[in-house]
């Protein structure tokens, strides 16, 4: 969560949302949320568990198309 | 103290002391305290979010409390892109983007913590590989960690 929010300070174009599954469920069922910590970016990128910071960018980059 | 025990709220409050450099706004989305509800939408945790932000808010004059009604501050609430409660902003000199959906407890309290000395730094603790290859991005991105209570 740590890394999400802090890429959110970095970037202007980056918002990131600290989401409690058991309070939102419909979001968790719509995002098919099994384990967490699970990530969503862009609806199209999705991971679960804890990654190393290069590891999130690289799925950030990944959900904008960026090498 | 509400719901902090009082040896926490100390605690918290000498990391506070040491750490917060500039002011940090905490602006929360909630409903009900005006007695307007959307009926069939009940805020389970927005009263116990409030009473967090409102211990928190007394153990540092560097943090300010602003609470808006979802229903009331709609307008607000879509300034801020808040699209469900309760909903927690930290906002330094200009709104990073950073959302707590849901009461931070357990391990996220910590992130609350963290995020706010942050935020008070106006600095965020990435490597500076990370920053380089951040600033390439030119479009919106949407970032969603879906969390439980620990």
């Amino acid at each position: 969560m740590r890394t999400a929010h802090q890429m959110a300070m970095v970037s202007d174009w980056i918002r990131a949302d600290m989401v409690e599954a058991t309070e939102f469920p419909h979001l968790a069922m719509r995002y098919n949320v099994y384990g967490v910590p699970k990530v969503v970016i862009n609806e199209t990128v999705t991971f679960e568990g804890a990654v190393p910071e290069e590891v999130f960018l690289d799925y950030v980059l990944q959900a904008v198309g960026s090498p | 103290m509400r719901i902090l025990k009082p040896k926490d709220a100390e605690f918290i409050r000498r990391k506070f002391e040491q750490e917060l450099v500039e002011d940090v706004r905490l602006v929360f989305f909630t409903q009900g305290e005006s007695g307007l509800t959307v009926p069939g939408y009940e805020c389970a945790f927005c009263a116990e979010t409030r009473a967090l932000l409102d211990d928190l808010g007394e153990l540092s004059g560097k943090l300010h409390l602003e609470v808006y009604d979802f229903l009331l501050h709609e307008d607000v609430a879509r300034t801020y892109r808040v699209d469900k409660i309760p909903a927690i902003a930290l906002v330094g000199e200009k709104d990073y983007g950073i959302r707590f959906y849901g009461i931070p407890s357990g391990y996220e309290f910590a992130t609350l913590l963290e995020d706010i000395i942050d935020v008070s730094r106006r600095s965020a603790r990435l490597s500076p590989t990370t920053v380089e290859r951040l600033s390439a991005i030119d479009r919106d991105v949407h970032i969603q960690v879906f969390v439980t209570p620990t």
